[in-house]
């Protein structure tokens, strides 16, 4: 049952509390106003590139894991779990299941059951596990702790709910929208109020797959100029094909112009342009001129969500180099700029620690 | 990781690189350097930099009716003629501005002129602008100024530099850390804005001088009670409490400590260079000018004018400084 200690010899034992204590020393910090405040509790699910990055900067005197979940199982200990011992054997490809103090209970269940103060969800996105993943950010947001979440497809279908329902405040979108998820929450109410539209720069892949058409090569060549990046997923698709775009749109549409009471916009709604339907000769003609050309996703308050490259003129917010994410919010006689750079496995892990530290923060 | 900022219309954004490391230490991640500019596109650009109040919007035009820093000296034949000439400004990094800048209480790094004309490199990278026409500056435009020419002298054709030097003078420098110790102290006590207000009137003290003020604010006080209300406080109350609808605490720190830390060696400066000193500038005087003056290797000239403005004569003096501005742009 969860919540048990160990039971057996394992490769990775939960920590006895003796040797938590030496861990996570909770007065430190503290010890001038009189009071600790809590260590607060972590339930992390996904302990992949990025979950095990996250691990690894986690301040142990702040806060205790005590809950890793991965696909397989979840392991639970109320006085801390061995992160080092997890990380070493996710690192050598071990499933959860396969440690003895596992327990075969699917993460959304397990959530509820780990009660923990925060849970941190550095699971991928995938449109097929977007079902799953709002489930498990349901049951973190029902158990009453905060959500720190990096996978897209979740927020844009719950973005309204979590966002702006009465779960507001306890979910942390940094990670998802490439670190600039805090400061569209800081000033969630203003563009709420005052945004017709969005425009955002958010695929990087495409920016370099533009970049080298620009510099001659073709689309074809471009794609594999990524690929040798290692920017290129296996199943590249999403990102060629401008679902990525679409998505991180639904997300940041869904806050902004969204509603509890309302369903969001369906995916299929989003008009999508494919990175092999670009004509290599215009994009490299706008370079010749001075102007760019990136993969724009647009929507507005009335609707009209599309994502298709378009040409940009010098001094373009949106003309973001490949190193980081733009998103752009029109508002009368203005734009609000969010430039992010939570990119790449790193920064996406420092984009969640830093929601988990600013709910810390907060309370 | 992120930054927020707002542009208004007609402004242009420059990413900056990922980190940009700054001279006197730290360095500035994922910044923007916003800029604007109007004229015609083809023609040679001129780069307009003002003081630390000043921004991108130098002078109003089609794309942006409102009022710039500098009417009356840019626009449709005016000295700095926009049918000629297409004007490129840019808003301060660490100003009040839509380039990066403290927001809040969060920690920014010393950005020194030395950073701000490393940026508009990169501004001139990105706009594929490969030698500027002129680069006229004012005040703190003309440290950057100096600073541009010295770092990137393959970038401008000629300088002009007005109410500026290679160094800031040491009762400049006592004016501008008193100024940042009562913000300093505002912002400590919870009471910011009066803070800056009082900070600015000060500055606006140092800005103009004795002759005019005494022009101005010889009437005689008024007694009211136990105490006296003078002519000039109205003045300095308004441009206290303009300023602070403008410009956060930590904008006015950043700027102020920037031109403190403001170093240029005049010998490094090898562009064409030409000067301008008010002869009632308290913070910029003549002597110092002079003192780069003498010290530029290809200097053009020095212009000592007399003015009733004292510092903010650049602000004012449009025939004084019209030959000047022929002489950069011819």
């Amino acid at each position: 049952m969860l919540g048990t200690g160990p039971e057996g010899a394992t490769q990775m034992t939960t920590v006895s509390p003796a040797t938590q204590s030496r861990q996570a020393p909770e007065t430190t910090g503290y010890r001038s106003s009189g009071q600790s405040p809590p260590v607060q509790t972590i339930h992390l699910v996904g302990c992949g590139q990025v979950g095990r990055r996250f691990l690894g900067l986690l301040p142990p005197q702040q806060f205790r894991v005590t809950a890793v979940s991965d696909a397989t199982a979840t392991v639970f200990d109320r006085q801390g779990l061995d992160v080092a011992a997890i990380k070493a054997h996710k690192q050598n490809g071990g499933a959860l299941r396969t440690l003895a103090s596992a327990e075969p209970v699917a993460a959304e269940l397990a959530i509820g059951l780990c009660a923990a103060d925060i849970v941190v969800d550095a699971t991928g996105s995938s449109s097929a596990g977007t079902g799953g993943a709002v489930a498990r950010g349901t049951a973190a947001l029902r158990s009453g702790a905060f959500l720190a979440l990096c996978g897209k497809n979740a927020l844009a279908a719950a973005a309204a709910d979590w966002l702006l329902g009465p779960a507001r405040g306890r979910v942390g979108i940094n990670a998802v929208l490439g670190g600039t998820g805090q400061q569209l929450l800081r000033e969630l109410d203003e563009l709420r109020a005052g945004a017709e539209s969005v425009a955002l720069c958010g695929n990087v892949t495409t920016t370099v797959i533009v970049q080298a058409i620009e510099r001659g090569a073709s689309i074809e060549a471009g794609i594999a100029h990524a690929r040798a990046l290692g920017i290129l997923e296996p199943d590249p698709t999403l990102d060629l094909d401008g679902s990525d775009a679409a998505v991180k749109l639904l997300a940041v549409h869904g806050a902004l112009f969204g509603s509890p009471l309302l369903p969001a916009p369906e995916f299929a709604a989003v008009l999508r342009q494919d990175v092999r339907e670009l004509d290599a000769g215009l994009v490299q003609q706008r370079a010749r001129h001075g102007a760019t050309t990136r993969l724009v996703a647009r929507g507005s308050r009335s609707g009209g969500l599309r994502v298709a490259f378009e040409e940009l003129p010098p001094g373009s917010p949106l003309a973001a180099p490949p190193d980081r994410v733009v998103y752009s919010y029109a508002l009368a006689g203005a734009v609000r700029v969010h430039t992010g750079t939570g990119i790449g496995y790193d920064a996406t892990a420092a984009a969640l620690l830093a929601d988990v530290l600013a709910q810390q923060v907060r309370r | 990781m992120s930054s927020s900022v707002t542009l208004t219309a007609g402004a242009g954004i420059c990413h900056l690189p990922l980190a940009l490391p700054l001279r006197r230490g730290g360095e500035l991640r994922s910044a923007v350097l916003a800029f604007e500019r109007q004229g015609p596109p083809d023609a040679p650009v001129v780069l307009v930099l003002g003081g630390i109040s000043a921004g991108a919007h130098v002078s109003a035009h089609l794309q942006v009716r409102g009022p710039g820093w500098w009417e009356g000296f840019v626009g449709d034949g005016l000295p700095i003629d926009t049918r000629r000439w297409q004007v490129l400004g840019v808003d301060w990094l660490g100003g009040a501005g839509a380039s990066t800048a403290p927001r809040g209480s969060a920690p920014f790094p010393l950005v020194d002129t030395c950073d701000q004309a490393r940026a508009i490199v990169c501004l001139l990278d990105q706009l594929r602008i490969e030698r500027l026409h002129a680069v006229i500056g004012c005040s703190y435009g003309g440290m950057v100024g100096l600073q541009l020419a010295a770092a990137a002298p393959g970038r401008l054709r000629r300088l002009l530099c007005i109410a500026a030097a290679h160094r800031s003078h040491a009762l400049a420098n006592a004016w501008r850390a008193l100024q940042r110790s009562i913000v300093e102290l505002g912002v400590q006590h919870g009471c910011a804005d009066p803070a800056l207000a009082l900070a600015r009137g000060l500055a606006m003290t140092t800005y103009r001088s004795a002759l005019e003020l005494g022009e101005r604010f010889s009437s005689a006080p008024a007694f009211t009670g136990s105490g006296v209300r003078l002519p000039v406080q109205d003045w300095l109350e308004a441009r206290g409490a303009e300023f602070v609808q403008r410009t956060a605490p930590a904008a006015f720190l950043c700027l102020s400590a920037s031109i403190d830390a403001h170093a240029v060696e005049p010998a490094a400066v090898r562009v064409p260079t030409s000067v301008c000193s008010f002869d009632t500038d308290q913070l910029v005087p003549p002597a110092l000018v002079r003192e780069l003056a003498a010290a530029l290797p290809a200097l053009i000239g020095h212009r000592q004018l007399r003015s009733r403005y004292g510092h903010d004569a650049f602000l004012k003096e449009r025939s004084l400084l019209r030959p000047a501005l022929q002489e950069v742009l011819a």
